[in-house]
């Protein structure tokens, strides 16, 4: 009896945990066990930490991990198209529901959609989700903690897209 | 204009980052196959002279381990910011294009 | 032979080889470093300094376009927009080379590669058939059609 009161207890403690507290909340092996290839970048707070030490050349970098807990990026390819299916994509929404996260944009484009989501803690947005889907690419980034989307922005211009008017500038050298 | 002379001075050798040659170098000297340390002689101030080293060594790797784990988070920190970035503005640019294409659409419309 | 002396020797060809394949400062430092740690692990079958340049240039094309099929380096939208390249070069007219080198960037990565090493590299066919694995043939008409798609893009500026 002692014993399923302790287990009780633990599930409803993990059960209470927020997602999000681990570092990478999402669930994903449904769709990495059909990709042809995978990437899979996580980074915790302590690596993070570490990065920080490591980035005095890099102000932008560093101030933009300021208040960041967690990275974590899955990109997939698959062979073919149709390898995963609108279920698969729907089980990855579905990790991030209300009450905590809302999609704040989606936008659907022939058959490529981008969704983003954010979650509210307290009125302050505490981490955002990006899910790009395309044909036979599958890309989910996580941040964790507060970060300032406008300098984010910026740090995409090495992959050679064009600034937002009004987004953050290059980072410097 | 010239398009294949034009692309060879387009295409020159840019300049690696400040400090490259530095980095690769710290990440090499800690990498566990760097080659091994040749063997003393006896003797006693030889050996004194080789435990001296061994400590600095030590001290050294453990220091040159650091920096190649600090290196290490530090280069996968940064493409995960570029990564998350260009993600981020691809999803924008989406939007700008899809509202673009509504507001072209209402025009001729007209 | 020193390793020191060959990274030195030797970074700006790796380093801009991964740069004009991946067109990102930070991922092309990953790729360059990546390839001189490799180099560092096999100094003991590198016979001679021109030996271990055949050798990284290779392993930076190679380390390249796998970096280019794993994280999507194709520009979403049209690239005359796309910021500036990391390093100024010297000399000719700065706003063609700036849009060249981002034309080139936005070619698929087979086409890239030949690009970057005729003119990057300035290598002889032969040597790019060897580094590629390529038949002189198949090399050749790759590097035509990239010019084609360059010369289309430029809008019919440029003169065969």
């Amino acid at each position: 009896m002692k014993r399923t009161r302790w287990l009780k207890v633990l599930a409803l403690y993990c059960a209470s945990v927020p997602l999000g507290a681990q570092t990478c909340p999402f669930n994903l092996e449904h769709i990495a066990s059909k990709a042809k290839e995978s990437v899979d970048i996580t980074l915790d707070s302590n690596t993070l930490k570490l990065a920080g030490q490591f980035l005095a050349g890099e102000p932008d970098a560093r101030s933009l991990l300021t208040g960041v807990k967690a990275i974590c990026i899955r990109n997939y390819e698959f062979a073919k198209e149709g390898e995963y299916s609108p279920d698969d994509l729907q089980r990855v929404r579905n990790q991030l529901r209300a009450p905590l996260w809302s999609r704040i944009v989606h936008t659907q484009e022939k058959n490529e959609s981008s969704e983003i989501f954010a979650r509210t803690e307290g009125g302050r947005i505490t981490g955002i989700a990006i899910v790009a889907a395309e044909p036979k690419e599958l890309h989910v980034v996580y941040i964790d903690g507060a970060i300032d989307i406008d300098k984010l922005s910026g740090f995409g211009q090495q992959l050679g897209i064009p600034p937002i008017p009004g987004a953050a500038r290059k980072p410097s050298k | 204009m010239n398009l294949e002379s034009d692309l060879r001075k387009a295409m020159r050798r840019p300049e690696p980052p400040e400090g490259f040659a530095e980095r690769v170098l710290a990440r090499a000297a800690a990498l566990p196959d760097t080659p091994a340390r040749p063997w003393w002689r006896r003797g006693r101030s030889r050996l004194v002279a080789v435990a001296a080293c061994a400590a600095l060594v030590v001290a050294m790797a453990g220091a040159g381990y650091r920096q190649w784990q600090g290196e290490r988070a530090r280069r996968k920190t940064l493409l995960a910011l570029a990564v998350a970035g260009g993600e981020w503005r691809t999803a924008q640019l989406r939007v700008r294009h899809i509202l673009a294409a509504r507001v072209g659409e209402r025009m001729e419309n007209r | 032979m020193q390793f020191g002396e060959l990274v030195r020797d030797n970074q700006s060809m790796v380093y801009g080889v991964a740069w004009h394949c991946l067109h990102d400062r930070w991922v092309a430092e990953e790729v360059a470093q990546e390839v001189f740690l490799e180099l560092h692990r096999h100094m003991g079958s590198i016979e001679s300094p021109a030996h271990a340049r055949n050798w990284l240039r290779r392993m930076a094309v190679h380390r390249s376009i796998d970096e280019m099929r794993r994280w999507r380096h194709r520009p979403r939208v049209a690239l005359e927009r796309a910021p500036e390249p990391e390093a100024p070069v010297a000399g000719g007219d700065p706003m063609l080379e700036d849009r060249l080198r981002r034309l080139v960037a936005a070619l698929p990565r087979k086409l890239r590669v030949l690009v970057v090493l005729r003119f990057q590299e300035e290598l002889e066919w032969s040597e790019i058939c060897e580094t590629l694995g390529l038949a002189p043939g198949t090399a050749r008409s790759r590097l035509q059609r990239a010019l084609g798609m360059l010369r289309g893009k430029l809008g019919g500026e440029a003169k065969p």
